[in-house]
């Protein structure tokens, strides 16, 4: 935290929050120490019935003591949901303290993105004198932030916008969530304004999910200027993409291969008159993967007359990979540090033995069942397996991966954001960007590969002001690496508590959900070998992870009614006597 | 032609902004002037010189002396839908007149939308060099093709061809040998059997060849033949033809690859009563994928397409010419839901005041039978149950002569035969899929009285027109498409059969239900057959005698 660099004032306090945090008892009291080790479907429902406010309560608690100048009345309509025993009445107390700090936190602003909960009174007050108005928006734009709920500008908005306006280019650095998408948006909709041209501007970004939400929400912010915005993603139709090119659209948002493949193929889409290029998330897009599709558009851009911003939570340092976007005389706008998370965020490790963690994940599941929850996989076959062993386990998962189609990509993303599903088994296609501001939870099942990436990962939850609560998971062959990341966010993050004989009296189950799923994936893999007659490229494999998808479920209504029924085939020894 | 029993309705929309139709413009002055001296050209290789004083346009009249073509022409050229059904290959000369009209509106069209995108791509080479900005020019569709002739076969292809090239004044043909090798007739396909009706010979005159496509691109003074699909300005293909160079593969299911036809701007159907007997359903088919958005882009130019193309609005500006020698509801279908022309439309239509009946002999009775139930038949496949349950028990049981049953369409004709093979009755067959030994057998044993009952489709007649002989007895099982097929099949009863002496007790019997209105129309006239329709389902049977 001492990194932070904010450009006109320090944020005193967050970096006391975690420590202060990380005095207090982490986990609450559990409802009870099983009885025996025998432990039932009906047990394990009861146990994460009575322990759903966990969470709620801790981050209420957190909320209250940050607050604690003003605590929040508790308002006596408010009947609490959760029929709890007696036990946890101080639990049910917290959740209906959180319940009204969250109304408290709603009834103020977006500016509660940087933290409701921890900014200092001096800062409330002048966020309160700022608003979009008097950072120099038009009225038209202005209009469209009423609309969309945006009251205030929130911290990078302040300080990005005006730069912008100046025509200067930027480099934006600001934690996740904190509506970066606006800060870029509102200066290219308001320089559209002034001068309107067919693709005037361009905005990249790493991944199709996030440059599908970034081209919605600029086309919201667009849409009293009547500004027309093309998303170029893959995995969609390119004849459709190309019909909305011909349509001359003003902004154009996509993923950098897709955006060259339409360059290279769509006549009549040309970037000569590029005025502004964007790149969200802009550290993954200097990367190498990115290289030649990224030195293609930059080619194919006209170098006078362009104004470039990055953006991102977390900023690359070297030097030549900046010079590559050919940015003159860039600003930086920080408004946090390097690698900072907000502080409503609470984060734990869970030092665990490697071949436990699918127990260990689906103990955590299970006693956070009711908040939405991501949880990242290294790659995309431990996304299939975790999320076909968790779904035999009865838990409402979708799974997101580069594997599967960009149909199925939208249709899992969507079923979670709606709230149909409630974990996410993902791999880091999800981890940058993705606004969803309902996700609690986020379990890092394998420890993040860098430490930007676990900022982006986590960042995941805690949006917008809401509280939220990061796990990750490490092995004992990951130790070293937990501690270079943990070097790298500059924090020694607290240990998560659990009772291990209870995580353990699941593990049987678990482990026979696991080897069923991983039976699953090897017939899938099989029959969808079979049936193609040998691969044939990335094609067959979307197939082959389709047809595994599809059968993972099918298998699952079939055995979900078996256990459902009690132990019909997992149950062995165990049971209730 | 007699132009006394024609009429047309002329719907254009209410809405102004377009050209008003008090006084359409001169066909002069919407020809090119290169078109128009080869028009004035071909008129007068054809004896019908127009006297044009230099200087001055020729008038309509000059140029078009036949007044019902006059009067297509102006809305053809105003780019009217045109649906209009007294097409006939019997006026040789008057069909000729009518393909010449259009065969210069398709050139037209094609040489002034080409004009539009040649001098724009001059102007975007001028832009390119400049500081200026490149205008927004947007004159074309996603693909190259902007005129669709659908027609039933080579000949009637070679003939447009030949017209093409003689009236667009165009100095080379490229693959003209080709062309002519591949669309003439052989010199044995040609002869024809002289005794054929007039009609029959004109129509498979030439080359019938029913599947075929060919490209036709222009450019300056040149003219190419088989030019590539997406390179070329008109499409003239047969509809199966088209049809089968649709059919793709995606992924190992069949798709429909149409792309080439997103941007037809001018589509002619002709001789669609032709078409109708060889399949209709490709027609159907074709019209349901004109103009829509490809799914590949061919390389398109996506800054020059038409908003109305990009927005899927093409299908208004589409102009629809459809001709045919008569009315048939596929035909009417095809029109009215899949014709969308803002510019309006001219249906013209014969009215029919005596019909084909007249042509026949007084001397043998016709009755014309309702089909007892169907008036409350809710769908032609309701309508068609009814009918062969009506037929099997009322009309089956009275036959006992030499009887033909003549039946249009050939699941009726299936359904019969099924029917007849279950109850082990005798009878012949001539299908359009019938083989030849088998046509000759089943013939001559009905004329020699072996065979008692012969099933004959209206299709299996419209190619071979066989005169059948030993007919003692006439059933239609449902009435004939053309209306001249119903007074040839009554002549047969005159034929003298060799061998045996024909029962001098010939009679008719016709089927018709509410669905045959136009049908009957023309073989009964007008007149009779509202009546018939009106009090069908009281009165049951009508005898003409």
């Amino acid at each position: 935290m001492s990194t932070t660099q904010t450009k006109k004032r320090l944020r005193t306090d967050d970096a006391d929050v975690p420590t202060k945090s990380s005095k207090r008892p982490l986990n609450p009291p559990l409802a009870k120490p099983p009885a025996t080790d025998s432990t039932t479907t009906q047990d394990l429902v009861k146990k994460f019935k009575t322990k759903r406010p966990t969470l709620g309560s801790k981050i209420a608690e957190l909320g209250a003591k940050s607050k604690s100048r003003n605590p929040p009345s508790v308002p006596p309509d408010v009947v609490p949901s959760v029929s709890g025993e007696k036990d946890d009445l101080s639990a049910l107390v917290a959740s209906v303290k959180a319940k009204a700090i969250k109304a408290e936190a709603e009834d103020g602003s977006k500016e509660g993105q940087d933290g409701a909960v921890g900014e200092t009174e001096v800062a409330d007050d002048e966020n309160e004198a700022v608003t979009f108005e008097s950072l120099g928006i038009i009225p038209q734009i202005c209009e469209a932030c009423v609309q969309l709920n945006y009251k205030r500008p929130t911290q990078i908005q302040r300080e990005a916008i005006p730069v912008a306006l100046q025509g200067r280019d930027i480099i934006g650095l600001a934690q996740t969530g904190s509506g970066k998408t606006a800060a870029f948006g509102i200066p290219i909709l308001q320089a559209l304004w002034k001068d309107p041209k067919p693709f005037f501007a361009l905005v990249l970004a790493p991944t199709r999910e996030l440059a599908l939400q970034i081209s919605a929400s600029i086309a919201a912010l667009g849409s009293p200027i009547g500004a027309r915005v093309a998303c170029l993603v893959g995995g969609m139709d390119m004849m459709e993409q190309a019909v909305a090119l011909a349509r001359m659209p003003h902004v154009v948002v996509g993923t950098p291969g897709r955006v060259v493949d339409h360059l290279e193929n769509t006549k009549g889409f040309r970037l000569g008159n590029l005025r502004m290029l964007v790149l969200d998330e802009a550290d993954r897009l200097l990367d190498l993967d990115f290289g030649s599709e990224i030195d293609k558009v930059l080619a194919a851009s006209p170098r006078e007359g362009r104004t470039t911003f990055l953006f991102s939570a977390t900023m690359t340092s070297k030097v030549e990979k900046l010079q590559r976007a050919s940015l003159r005389d860039p600003v930086r706008v920080e408004v946090a540090g390097k690698y900072t998370t907000v502080a409503t965020l609470l984060q734990y490790y869970m030092l665990i033995p490697f071949s436990h963690k699918e127990t260990y994940l689906a103990h955590l599941l299970n006693a956070h069942a009711a908040l939405p929850t991501i949880v990242f996989a290294a790659t995309v076959i431990t996304c299939q397996r975790l999320s076909l062993a968790l779904r035999n386990l009865g838990f409402p998962v979708v799974a997101l991966h580069g594997g599967l189609s960009q149909h199925k990509r939208l249709g899992a993303l969507g079923k979670f954001k709606a709230g149909e599903r409630g974990v996410l088994v993902a791999t880091d296609v999800a981890s940058r960007g993705l606004d969803i501001p309902s996700v609690d939870l986020v379990v890092n099942y394998d420890v993040p590969g860098t430490g930007k990436d676990y900022v982006h990962r986590v960042g995941r939850t805690a949006r917008a002001g809401k509280g939220g609560l990061a796990v990750t998971f490490v092995t004992q062959y990951d130790i070293e690496w937990y501690q270079r990341i943990e070097a790298a966010l500059n924090k020694k993050l607290p240990e998560f508590q659990h009772d291990k004989a209870e995580v353990m009296a699941m593990h049987e189950r678990v482990s026979e959900a696991v080897r069923y799923a991983n039976m699953q994936m090897k017939e899938e893999a099989m029959s969808g070998r079979h049936r193609k007659g040998g691969g044939q490229g990335d094609d067959d494999g979307e197939e082959a992870v389709g047809a595994m998808m599809k059968g993972g479920k099918s298998k699952f209504d079939r055995r979900g009614k078996g256990m459902g029924g009690g132990r019909a085939k997992s149950g062995g020894g165990r049971g209730r006597k | 032609m007699d132009l006394s029993s024609i009429n047309g309705v002329l719907r254009v929309p209410a809405s102004d902004g377009l050209q008003s139709t008090s006084s359409p413009a001169t066909i002069a002055s919407q020809l090119k002037s290169r078109l128009l001296d080869g028009f004035l050209s071909h008129n007068e290789e054809r004896g019908k010189a127009a006297h044009v004083v230099n200087g001055t346009p020729p008038s309509d009249i000059q140029l078009v002396s036949n007044p019902l073509h006059r009067e297509l022409a102006r809305n053809i050229f105003s780019y009217r839908d045109i649906f209009m059904t007294p097409r006939n290959f019997e006026l040789d000369v008057d069909a000729d007149e009518l393909r010449t009209i259009y065969v210069l509106h398709v050139l037209n069209h094609v040489f002034k939308h080409r004009n539009v995108v040649l001098k724009n791509n001059q102007k975007l080479k001028a832009a390119k060099g400049t500081e200026d900005e490149t205008p927004e020019l947007r004159d074309q569709g996603f693909t190259r093709p902007v005129v669709l002739l659908l027609v039933p076969f080579r000949s009637t292809a070679l003939a447009i061809v030949k017209q093409l090239a003689a009236l667009s004044g165009t100095k080379q043909q490229e693959n003209w040998q080709r062309f002519l090798k591949e669309y003439s007739s052989s010199s044995e396909q040609n002869a024809l059997d002289e005794s054929k009706p007039e009609d029959y010979k004109r129509i498979f005159g030439g080359n019938i060849d029913d599947s075929f496509r060919v490209g036709v691109q222009f450019s300056g003074k040149n003219m190419k033949l088989f030019s590539d699909f997406y390179s070329s300005d008109i499409l003239i293909a047969s509809p199966l033809g088209l049809r089968m160079a649709m059919d793709g593969v995606t992924k190992g299911k069949p798709t429909i690859q149409a792309d080439f036809l997103s941007s037809i701007e001018v589509v002619i159907l002709d001789h669609a009563d032709v078409i109708l007997q060889q399949n209709f359903d490709h027609v159907q088919v074709i019209f349901e994928n004109l103009n829509t958005i490809p799914k590949e882009n061919h390389d398109c130019n996506f800054s020059r397409v038409r908003s109305w193309n990009l927005d899927g609005k093409a299908k208004y500006l589409r102009q629809s010419i459809l001709l045919s020698s008569y009315l048939f509801p596929e035909l009417l279908h095809l029109s009215s839901s899949l014709c969308a022309n803002i510019s309006g439309s001219l249906y013209v239509k014969t009215s029919y005041r005596d019909g084909a009946i007249s042509k026949t002999s007084g001397d043998v009775p016709q009755t014309f039978q309702f089909v007892e139930g169907s008036e409350s038949a809710t769908s032609p496949e309701h309508d068609s149950d009814l009918r062969f349950n009506f037929f099997v028990e009322r009309v089956l049981k009275s036959v006992n002569q030499s009887t033909i049953v003549f039946i249009s369409h050939y699941f009726d004709f299936l359904k019969l035969r099924n029917h007849l093979e279950e109850k082990g009755i005798e009878f012949g067959e001539l299908s359009e899929y019938t083989p030849g030994p088998s046509v000759n057998r089943s013939r001559s044993h009905f004329m020699n009285g072996k065979l008692k009952l012969l099933l004959v489709t209206e299709r299996f007649h419209f190619y071979h027109r066989y005169k059948l002989r030993g007919m003692e007895q006439l059933v239609f099982y449902t009435l004939p498409l053309v209306a001249d097929f119903y007074a040839e099949f009554v002549k047969f009863f005159a034929l003298q059969s060799s061998g045996r002496t024909v029962k001098g007790n010939p009679s008719v019997t016709a089927l018709f239900s509410k669905f045959d209105k136009l049908k009957l129309e023309r073989i009964l006239g007008e007149q009779r057959a509202r009546q018939l329709s009106k009090h069908g389902h009281e009165r049951k049977a009508w005898l003409f005698a």
